[in-house]
Parts: structure tokens; C-alpha cells; sequence
């Protein structure tokens, strides 16, 4: 079995940002120009992983993620992209990678995580929802592809189960992080 | 060698170059500069324009990526040299005649497969190179009238005359349909793509004069083409398509259509499309007419993206399309209130209409602030208080008094306030599910809101002598506003919980958490009818004792006006108070169907869980999280509901427990378990019967519920059938849930033999789908993208 190592994204390396971008651009329903990546990925290098197999020079999987204000009251932590190499999946990696960002999106006081994904996409649906993401809501035809997603959320503080419109930045415990 | 003399003359430019005004053609090479600026800036620096966001990133095309770049496109000689302006065909053997038609069929189609089949316009009706063409000429040169429009130019009237109209009339359709778009009710790009790429859809130019030019189309195919009878068919569908901004509030404001005869007749049309059994795989157009040229041409903010090639089955689907708008403009017919709300209540309940018809129902239902021109916004709220709890009380005389007075201002001013939240209402039920059940979730708070504060003015109206009391039940107040703001509110929060089992939402583990909320809610609202309920049986009483009473009086003046009050009384509020009744037990009978089919779900997952199945808890890692935490997450929707309370995560846990079977001696205890299901289940076979028999034979006034149906019989019917065989179905998925459960008598902990899954009943309710079990399946696959 190859051993696997996981790494922060650095900003400066040109060779890994053009990998995250092929990995993602081979997978991904939706293509996305050099601006969402640049978006999240100089953004928020912190908040990107890859995963590394021994021997190959390349990383062979990523999670792409940032944090910010949700409708300016609470943190919300926002997986944008995953890949792993074909060869490379049902090891784990995928988890791995997931688990490193919430970690850090935790760290950083994320109230909770958020990402969108395909409804057919049963997979992806049943990793998620086994890391403790529940569905929220259903979103019809949100892809290109006329797919529906369902927008999925991990609830990391109290905040994220109030209402927008009665949460209080100054009146809310912040430190209320499990 | 041209270009190494340019590249050697580029290289010599530099930012103080000055321009030769004899040579237009001069470029600054900026690359040194760029290359400077760039090496200072930090790595994580994004040059951006400052409105520029990831939204706009998202729709950015990205120079040289074929996934991005429109201008990569690849075209076929044909399409290079396709020209709209040649004759294509033989002129003597009727091919040219083959061809328009073949055209005009595609694009008939294609209006299809982008309304109906949710495809985009470049992909559709755009591709073709005519509507190209000719729109770009209205585009350079939107004129105001068709006489100074240039067209085409072959000498073919076929083409100038018949394929040109054609065309004119297609792009008249789209540009009402985008009218329709923007003036709202549906959703740009999750419910119809309107990107007609920046060309000007006819912007200046009548409808009725499209309709004459396609009358002129339809004459000189009739005179001159014998054998053009499907041409002619099609033409005519676009004249009458072009019928339906009569019924759009916003295009029509004097004179909204409520003729539905042209309609109907474009059904004739369409079934005789549909016979002529006209294929496209049998004809062909000229080559190179449909192309993705104009993606490559003109601006798009879109991806590259294929044809859409037509499946074949466009004319059913205009059937389906046509059906749903003339179902969307029969709410006409309706004219109480109630009848208004129940028939947009189903409209779009058992399937999702057409885009069309939902935006079309706003619009022809909703116009400025009245409803269907008949009565003002205002009156409409009005009529459903009246309708549901209003009549007979002591308010209502206040507010329908001919005295006018502040405090009867007040009232009715406080009254008005209730009319928005009923708009938003009517504007959430025809939209697609997905944006209906989030829908609720804003409408709640409006509703919660005006509860708390219609209970603070109707207990301020009390002070001020207007009482309506409920005798039978120690004298509380009724508060007729304040009880139909609940029921609606309560009806709402029961939609969004089951509209979850619809959408998917919900994992099987948390089924009995939903259903057993559900039961919670139909449980309040139950006991809100009731009141209401003893109020109206209490009035109906107090006037068929009313002419005792006068019996009792003194001839004369005060006698005369009891006998005048009796009347009023017995013509006018009592027949309203008997229909009221009848209402409050159909919303009874909905209050036992929404239980009894909650608690047999509650019941189902309750033997699973006696076997460890299952749990209401998510049986995964919650290191991140928690149960507690995550169940909070699933209620916020009702984290900030007043009335009733919402219950807490340990007290779901706690009812769990209150129903599973707990050793020893599970087994044996089942049928006890099974046996109140099914008395429950059958409580629910009943109401659904008495609905049912009452919509099939039409309601008299003897009927035992009023349902407000007379105008949307068939989906009423169809969606109490679903629940009639969703009872069915939950009997038997019961019993089987037993059997397998009971293969190995020993054997109470089945964690790890079963997977359950939440499986729709074919005719069934999607509302409840049944909780079924099967043999674990090992997982090893892993996502790879979100």
C-alpha cells in the first residue's frame, strides 16, 4: 500500500496550483475558469489541502475550501472542490483531506461548514452525511447540467442553528465552539 | 514575413510612443511594464476590477480554455458558408417547400425543448442561423413597424414570406416569454434561461401585426403550396401562441383575456401535430441552418455547449404545456375565497406545471392589487377571514358597520396589514417544489409575526367590548383573527416538514423526528379547530333559537327590528356559519389523515428501532459536532416560533422511547404495536373516503365537509388517492417490516444485518415514503468531486 501524505497548499508553487487545477477540471461537472481558482486558492491557501502518494511528484488529490461572513453574522466555512485521482480512491483520502480542512476552518472559529452537491451524486452524499453534514435544502437545477444540488451543512457552533435575522454578532457567545 | 515585420515593429514600442495619425493600426507592447508591475505584487494578490466576484468569476470566459471559450468553437464549412439569403433547394421538385418545413418544425420544437425541457436558448431556437440573422438585422435596426423591416432576401416567398413570419413569430413568443420572466413569479436560470445572447426580440413591434403577417404566411400556403399541410398546421400554432399576452396581467392591463376558446383551439392543433407523426430524422434542412455559430458570434456568458437535438416528443409535450396554462386560467372560474386558495393550493401539487403556467398564474391571479379584476386585495383577505372564522362574530360587525368610527378605522387598518402576508402566500405556491418549501421558511416568520401581534389587538379590541366568547369552554375568546393567522401558519409549518420528505431532504434516521413533529403540529391544530369549531356550532344554535326569543318580545318597534336582525341573521350569516362548519371539518379530516399517517410512520420506525435498526440519532461521527447540535441545525427553521412551542431534542428522544417495544419478549408485542397502527391507518382510510366521496358526487350543502374543490376536482382527487394508497401501503410495508424482522426469533439486535431506506410508493403520497429494510450493503466508494 502507498503511503499518503497530506500537505497545506503553498501559495507560491506554481506546480501545485496547476495540479489542483487539472485534478478538479478532469472531475468536475461544472468547468471553472483560472478566476475561481485564483479566487479561493489566493484567498484562502490555508484553507486548501493536498494529498501526496509516495514516489509521485504531483499531488494526486485536493480539497479547496474558504471561510467568511454569512450574511454578517456568523462564520461560514465553504468546501468548494475535491478530487482524487481515480487510482487513488476508496483509501480514505478524500476523508482525510475533508477532515484536515474542517479542522482548520474549526480553528478558525467557522460556525459552520457549507458546501453544495449533486443530488445524484450518492457518493459524495453518503461521506459527507457520515462526518455529521445534514441536507438543508434542495436547489433546483443548480448545475449546468439541469442537475439539482442539495446544499449540505455542518453545524460546529449554536449560531448556526438561529436565525440570521435574531443572531447578533455582540449579543452571541463566539466561543461556544464544541 | 508580414508577421516578423510586425512582431519587429511591436517590439519597438514603448508607452511614450507616439501615435502616427496615418496609421490606424498601432499597438503598444505593455509586456516589460506588465512584467515590472507583476513582480511586485505578492502571490496571493488577485488583480481584479472591484465589482468583480466570485459570482461573476463563476460565468467568467476564460481566454483559450475549450471548456470556457465560446470563440474555440469549431465550425463546418456549411456553417461557415451557410447564407440566409440563397434559396436553399430545388425550386421544381418541392424540396424548398421540404426544407422551411423541416425548418419551421425544428424551431416549433425547439421552443419546446427550451420551455419545457429546460434546455437554454443558444442551444434551441437560437442555433438557428435564420433567427440569427434576422434578429441581428432587427438588432442593428429596430424598427417599429414590420413594413420597414428588410427580412430576407432569397425571392422565394416560401423563404421571404413564410419562413421569415415564421421566425418573426418564434421571437415574438420569446420576448413575451421573457417579459413574463421579469416581471417575476419564477426564477431566471433554475426555472427558465432567457439569454437571447443581447439581440433585441422585436422590442418595438406589435404582436397583433406578427399575427397578421402569419395569417398573410397561412393564406399564401393554403393558395399557392397544396401539399403544405403541416406547414400550415405549425404556423398556425405560432399565430396561436401568440394569443397567450392576453392573458398576461402586465402586457394587457385594460383587457385581460378570460376567453380560453384560442387556447383550446391550439389543442386541436397540437393533437393533429402529434398525428401527422412528422419526424425529424425523416426530413432535413439545409445544411448548416443550425449551428453553434452564434455562441462562437455573439456575446454569451455561458460555457460552450452542444445542440440541443429535438428527442421527438415536443408536440406531446406542447399538449402538456397547453393543458397546464388553460388549468392555470380556469382559476377564474372560482369565486369565493376559498375556493382560490384551494385551487391554488393543488394547481401545482401533484406535478410541477409547465413554467409557463405557474408564472402565468400569478400574473392572470394577482393583478396590481386586485384578484382576477374581481376583488381588491384588501376584500380578498377579508373574504378568508370571513370564509374560515370571521362571520357571525361581534368584529365583524364592528368592522362591516356603516358607523365610522377611529376605533373601526384602526381595526381595518390593523386588518390591512395581514393582506401582504397573504400575497406572499399566493406568489409562494405555484413556484418550482424547491423554492416552495424555502418559501415557508421566510413566510413563517411574517406569519409568526403577525400572530403575536394580532393576539396583543384582538385582546385590546376585547377590552374595548368586542368579545367573542366560547361558552362550552369556560368563556375563552375565539379571536377569529388570531385563529386563522394559527391554522394558516400551522398548515404551513406542517407543508415544510413533509415537503422534506418530497425533496429528500430528510435521512431515514430522522424520519421519526420529522413525522412525529408533524403529529405534534396536526395535534394543535386540531385543538385550534376545535374552538373554532364550538363557536360556529354555538352560533348556528344561537339563531335557530333567535325567533324564540322575538316570541318572548312585546309587539312593536323592538320587536320589528329582532324580527329584521332574524332575518339578516338566517339569509345572510347562517348559511355562511353552516359553510364555515363544513370547512373546519374538512381541515379536521386533513388534521386526521396528517396524524394518523405520522404516527404510523412514527409506529414503523419505532419497531425498527426496537430491533437497533435504526436510531433518530445520526449513526456517524459527530466529532465535529454534536446530536443535540445537528437536531438544532434540522428546527432552526422554527428556532424563533412563539406558538406552539417547539420541543426540545431530549423530548423527541424521549417520545422515541415512549414507543419502542422493550424486551423481554419483543417479538410478541409486535402485533399489539401493529394493531394500533393499523386502527390509526384506518382513521385515515375514513377522513380520506369522506373527502374523496365528497369531491366525486360535488358538494351540496348536506355534504359533510366543505373542500373548496368544484374548480380543481382532479388533482384534488388525485392527491387524496395518493394518500389513500400511501394508508394501503403503510399497512403492508408494516407487515413485511414483521416478517423479516422475525426471521430469527433469537436475534434482537439487527444493527448490522439491516440498511433502511426512505423508498416512494408508485401512486403513493410523496409525503410519506415508505421506511423499507434490506440486507447491508458494504460501502467502498469514495466521492470524488462536490
Amino acid at each position: 500500500m502507498v503511503e499518503i501524505r497530506y500537505t497545506r497548499f503553498d501559495i507560491s508553487n506554481d506546480m501545485e496550483f496547476s495540479t489542483i487545477k487539472k485534478l478538479i477540471d478532469e472531475d468536475l461537472s461544472e468547468p471553472y475558469s483560472i478566476y475561481v481558482y485564483r479566487f479561493f486558492l489566493n484567498q484562502w491557501p490555508n484553507l486548501t489541502y493536498l494529498a501526496w502518494a509516495e514516489g509521485s511528484g504531483k499531488p494526486i488529490g485536493c480539497i479547496v475550501c474558504k471561510s467568511d461572513t454569512h450574511n454578517g453574522v456568523r462564520l461560514r466555512g465553504y468546501i468548494g472542490m475535491l478530487a482524487v485521482e481515480k487510482q487513488y480512491r476508496g483509501r480514505g483520502i478524500a476523508k482525510k483531506l475533508i477532515t484536515l480542512a474542517i479542522d482548520t476552518m474549526i480553528d478558525e472559529k467557522c460556525d459552520e461548514i457549507m458546501l453544495e452537491t449533486e443530488c445524484s451524486n450518492a457518493a459524495a452524499l453518503h461521506l459527507y452525511e457520515n462526518m455529521g453534514f445534514i441536507r438543508m435544502k434542495r436547489l433546483f437545477r443548480y448545475y449546468l447540467n439541469q442537475g439539482d444540488a442539495f446544499k449540505l451543512i455542518l453545524p460546529i457552533t449554536e449560531k448556526s442553528c438561529v436565525r440570521s435575522t435574531f443572531l447578533g454578532m455582540d449579543s452571541f457567545p463566539t466561543d461556544t465552539i464544541l | 514575413m508580414v508577421v516578423e515585420n510586425n512582431i519587429a515593429e511591436l517590439a519597438n514600442l514603448t508607452l511614450d510612443h507616439r501615435m502616427d495619425p496615418k496609421n490606424e493600426a498601432q499597438f503598444i507592447d505593455i509586456t516589460d511594464h506588465l512584467k515590472a508591475l507583476a513582480a511586485k505584487l505578492a502571490p496571493e494578490t488577485v488583480v481584479k476590477e472591484a465589482t468583480f466576484n466570485l459570482f461573476e468569476g463563476t460565468y467568467a470566459l476564460e481566454v483559450c480554455n475549450v471548456k470556457l471559450d465560446t470563440s474555440l468553437i469549431e465550425l463546418c464549412p456549411e456553417e461557415l458558408e451557410f447564407d440566409c439569403n440563397v434559396p436553399y433547394g430545388d425550386s421544381n421538385n418541392g424540396e424548398r417547400l421540404d426544407y422551411v418545413t423541416a425548418v419551421c418544425d425544428r424551431l416549433c420544437r425547439s421552443l419546446m425543448n427550451w420551455l419545457h425541457d429546460y434546455q437554454t436558448l443558444p442551444t434551441t431556437v437560437l442555433s438557428c442561423r435564420y433567427v440569427e440573422f434576422l434578429m441581428e438585422l432587427y438588432t442593428s435596426n429596430p424598427v417599429s413597424s414590420l413594413q420597414s423591416f428588410q427580412g430576407l432576401r432569397t425571392r422565394d416567398p416560401l423563404y421571404d414570406q413564410v419562413l421569415c413570419s415564421f421566425v418573426i413569430g418564434v421571437c415574438s413568443f420569446i420576448k413575451f416569454t421573457s417579459k413574463v420572466l421579469k416581471d417575476g413569479g419564477v426564477y431566471e436560470e433554475e426555472d427558465l434561461n432567457c439569454n437571447v445572447m443581447s439581440l433585441d426580440m422585436l422590442s418595438g413591434v406589435d404582436t397583433k401585426e406578427v399575427i397578421d403577417l402569419l395569417n398573410s404566411s397561412l393564406q399564401l400556403l393554403v393558395q399557392s403550396y397544396s401539399e403544405s399541410t403541416h406547414l400550415q398546421k405549425l404556423v398556425d400554432l405560432v399565430k396561436h401562441l401568440l394569443h397567450l399576452p392576453n392573458y398576461h396581467y402586465p402586457s394587457c392591463q385594460s383587457s385581460v383575456s378570460s376567453d380560453l376558446l384560442p387556447l383550446q383551439k391550439s389543442l386541436d392543433i397540437i393533437s393533429s401535430l402529434v398525428q401527422d407523426d412528422y419526424t425529424t430524422k425523416q426530413h432535413s434542412y439545409p445544411p448548416g441552418c443550425f449551428s453553434k455559430g452564434i455562441q462562437k458570434r455573439r456575446d454569451n456568458n455561458f460555457p460552450p455547449k452542444d445542440l440541443f437535438e429535438p428527442k421527438g416528443d415536443e408536440y406531446v409535450s406542447y399538449t402538456e404545456f397547453m393543458r397546464d396554462i388553460i388549468a392555470a386560467l380556469s382559476v377564474k372560474d372560482c369565486n369565493t375565497a376559498f375556493e382560490i386558495r384551494q385551487y391554488v393550493w393543488f394547481f401545482n401539487r401533484i406535478r410541477q406545471r409547465t413554467v409557463m403556467a405557474r408564472a402565468l398564474l400569478q400574473s392572470y391571479l394577482i393583478r396590481e392589487d386586485t384578484i382576477l379584476d374581481k376583488f381588491r386585495f384588501n376584500t380578498f383577505k377579508d373574504m378568508h377571514l370571513y370564509e374560515f372564522s370571521l362571520a357571525g362574530t361581534a368584529l365583524y360587525d364592528v368592522i362591516s358597520s356603516r358607523e365610522q368610527t377611529t376605533d373601526r378605522d384602526n381595526m381595518i387598518e390593523a386588518l390591512n396589514e395581514l393582506s401582504y402576508c397573504l400575497l406572499r402566500w399566493y406568489q409562494n405556491m405555484p413556484q418550482n417544489s424547491c423554492r416552495h418549501r424555502q418559501g415557508f421558511n421566510r413566510l413563517l416568520l411574517d406569519w409568526d409575526s403577525v400572530q403575536a401581534q394580532f393576539e396583543q389587538y384582538e385582546t385590546q379590541w376585547q377590552s374595548m367590548g368586542i368579545v367573542d366568547s366560547i361558552t362550552n369552554m369556560g368563556n375563552i375568546p375565539l379571536m377569529p383573527v388570531s385563529t386563522w393567522i394559527y391554522t394558516t401558519k400551522l398548515l404551513m409549518m406542517i407543508e415544510f416538514t413533509l415537503e422534506g420528505f418530497h425533496l429528500e431532504v430528510y435521512k431515514p434516521w430522522e424520519s421519526f423526528t420529522q413525522y412525529w413533529f408533524c403529529y405534534y403540529l396536526s395535534s394543535h391544530l386540531e385543538s385550534n379547530l376545535k374552538r373554532l369549531h364550538e363557536f360556529l356550532l354555538q352560533k348556528i344554535s344561537y339563531i335557530l333559537n333567535y325567533n324564540k326569543r322575538i316570541k318572548k318580545l312585546k309587539a312593536g318597534e323592538k320587536k320589528e327590528n329582532a324580527k329584521a336582525r332574524y332575518r339578516h341573521l338566517t339569509d345572510n350569516v347562517l348559511p355562511q356559519l353552516r359553510l364555515n362548519e363544513r370547512t373546519v371539518n374538512f381541515f379536521f379530516m386533513k388534521c386526521t389523515i396528517f396524524k394518523s399517517l405520522s404516527l404510523a410512520q412514527v409506529f414503523q420506525f419505532a419497531l425498527l428501532k426496537s430491533f437497533n435498526v435504526i436510531d433518530s440519532k445520526n449513526d456517524v461521527s459527530t466529532r465535529f459536532s454534536s446530536d443535540r447540535l445537528i437536531h438544532k441545525l434540522r428546527f432552526k427553521t422554527f428556532s424563533s416560533i412563539g406558538i406552539p412551542e417547539i420541543p426540545t431534542f431530549e423530548q423527541f428522544q424521549k417520545s422515541l422511547n415512549d414507543f419502542v417495544i422493550e424486551p423481554p419478549s419483543i417479538h410478541s408485542k409486535i402485533p399489539k404495536l401493529l394493531n394500533f397502527m393499523n386502527t390509526e391507518l384506518e382513521s385515515a382510510k375514513s377522513a380520506l373516503s369522506t373527502i374523496i366521496q365528497t369531491i366525486e358526487t360535488g358538494e351540496t350543502d348536506d355534504s359533510p365537509v366543505s373542500t373548496g374543490t368544484k374548480h380543481v376536482k382532479e388533482p384534488a382527487l388525485q392527491w387524496y388517492k395518493s394518500m389513500l394508497n400511501s394508508t394501503v401501503a403503510l399497512s403492508v410495508n408494516a407487515s413485511v417490516l414483521k416478517t423479516k424482522l422475525s426471521e430469527d426469533l433469537k436475534s434482537h439486535d439487527l444493527h448490522a444485518t439491516y440498511d433502511v431506506e426512505l423508498k416512494f410508493t408508485p401512486n403513493g403520497c410523496y409525503y410519506f415514503p415508505l421506511l423499507t429494510i434490506s440486507p447491508k450493503k458494504a460501502r467502498n466508494a469514495l466521492p470524488h468531486t462536490t
